[in-house]
């Protein structure tokens, strides 16, 4: 593998993100940022080579089952199964091809199999949780999955986070990183969850609410949703990315 | 124009997920091995135990993801990038990006590390533009054996620079 490098043709540029897309650092209703957001204004700076170019995935950064949560153990996991298609794009629509996507989630029960969580709800010893893939040339994406429960934390008296499936993504530049999570349609926990609303905007939070789709539904297996995502989009001339 | 999405934090189980970029990081034409270690630190001055940090380069195979431990402290094992000089005369000094992602951070926080021992760090460009008063926040001291301390901190006294980019 190699990185991304176009030493002779002018660098890409991103344009900037228009304010109140993401979450502002200090977010009083989700305590946790009150120690962990700098309170010195950001430095604006250059964007330069090291910005603009990334690392670059090949098919041996996934396995043939990474995509699929479901298989990941010898039985099947508890809960409902779903699958999770859509689309990588940037800003101009214009598809995100062989980008890495890396998943991680609790079980049905709402647990995750990892050694800090020790709420009382069964761990399922056929599921993981975690789970990665490659978009293909057209930035399609697709996950096999069980539905996530919802799950207690200590953020305030009764506090459950909605269920949700978090998403990591890199694009082809350093500065086209994205960590999100995915959300479900007509979850009543939605509309009492800090991290979810701390998106100022109700319409940017929406991006992050999958949509039930019937077509991706499959008949006698899953459940079918859509969640697209949009990275930031770049001006000037196209990088190679191989 | 598609609407940009959203961040969320990665939470306290972002083990689970993050696991691209472990291997070494390699690139073609560098042969320094060097490790980058220090703490992430919270306003109390805490160390944060729940976070990553990731190290990008051009030039690199892979982002370098550093978890955070006990006390907030971390470790990378890497190789020392090179300066570099661009189309219209700026040196850039060895560097590397840093993204800081944790538990209570809703988005990212960007920042970069230089070298304190390298000459060309005092010439760079983006440095330069960081108030003289904070630019030691990104500067790696040496600690010997290739080893360099890097301590970032998010909040309060010696407030790591972090930039909008
Ligand atoms: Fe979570």
């Amino acid at each position: 593998m190699h990185s991304s490098m176009a030493p002779r043709s002018p660098l890409p540029t991103f344009p900037a993100v228009a304010a109140g897309v993401h979450p502002p650092a200090d977010a009083p209703e989700y305590r946790a940022t009150a120690l962990r957001h700098p309170t010195q204004p950001l430095v604006i700076m250059p964007q330069t080579l090291t910005e603009v170019c990334g690392p670059v995935f090949g098919r041996e950064a996934v396995g043939p089952l990474d995509h699929d949560l479901t298989r990941q153990h010898a039985g099947a996991p508890a809960g409902q199964r779903i699958v999770i298609e859509g689309r990588v794009l940037d800003e101009d629509g214009r598809p995100v091809p062989h980008t890495l996507i890396e998943v991680w989630q609790a079980n049905a029960a709402g647990r995750y199999a990892h050694q800090v969580d020790q709420w009382d709800a069964p761990l399922d010893a056929n599921f993981s949780g975690a789970g990665r893939t490659l978009t293909d040339g057209d930035g399609r994406y697709r996950f096999v999955t069980i539905r996530p429960g919802a799950y207690p934390w200590r953020n305030h008296h009764n506090a459950w986070r909605p269920a949700h499936i978090h998403f990591s993504l890199f694009g082809h530049a350093f500065l086209t990183r994205l960590v999100t999570q995915m959300y479900f349609p007509g979850d009543p926990l939605l509309a009492l969850d800090p991290i979810f609303n701390a998106i100022p905007d109700p319409g940017v939070r929406a991006r992050l609410v999958s949509t039930f789709d019937l077509t991706l539904t499959e008949p006698a297996f899953a459940l079918g949703y859509r969640f697209d995502l949009v990275l930031r989009g770049r001006v000037g001339t196209p990088m190679e990315t191989r | 124009m598609a609407g940009l999405t959203p961040f969320q934090t990665v939470g306290p189980y972002l083990h689970l997920g993050l696991t691209a970029g472990c291997a070494p990081m390699t690139a073609p034409d560098l042969t320094t091995p060097i490790a980058i270690e220090g703490r992430l630190l919270d306003g109390a001055g805490n160390g944060i135990q729940d976070g990553v940090l990731e190290f990008w380069a051009a030039g690199f195979s892979m982002v370098g993801r550093a978890w955070t431990g006990p006390e907030g402290r971390y470790r990378l094992d890497t190789l020392k990038p090179r300066t570099r000089v661009d189309e219209a005369g700026a040196v850039h000094a060895p560097h590397f990006a840093v993204r800081v992602l944790g538990r209570g951070i809703l988005t990212q926080y960007v920042t970069r590390v230089y070298f304190a021992d390298e000459a060309d760090t005092a010439d760079d460009a983006v440095l330069a533009a960081v108030p003289a008063a904070r630019r030691d926040t990104l500067v790696a001291a040496a600690a010997g054996d290739g080893r360099y301390a890097f301590d970032v901190i998010v909040q309060g006294d010696g407030e790591t620079v972090f930039f909008d980019l």
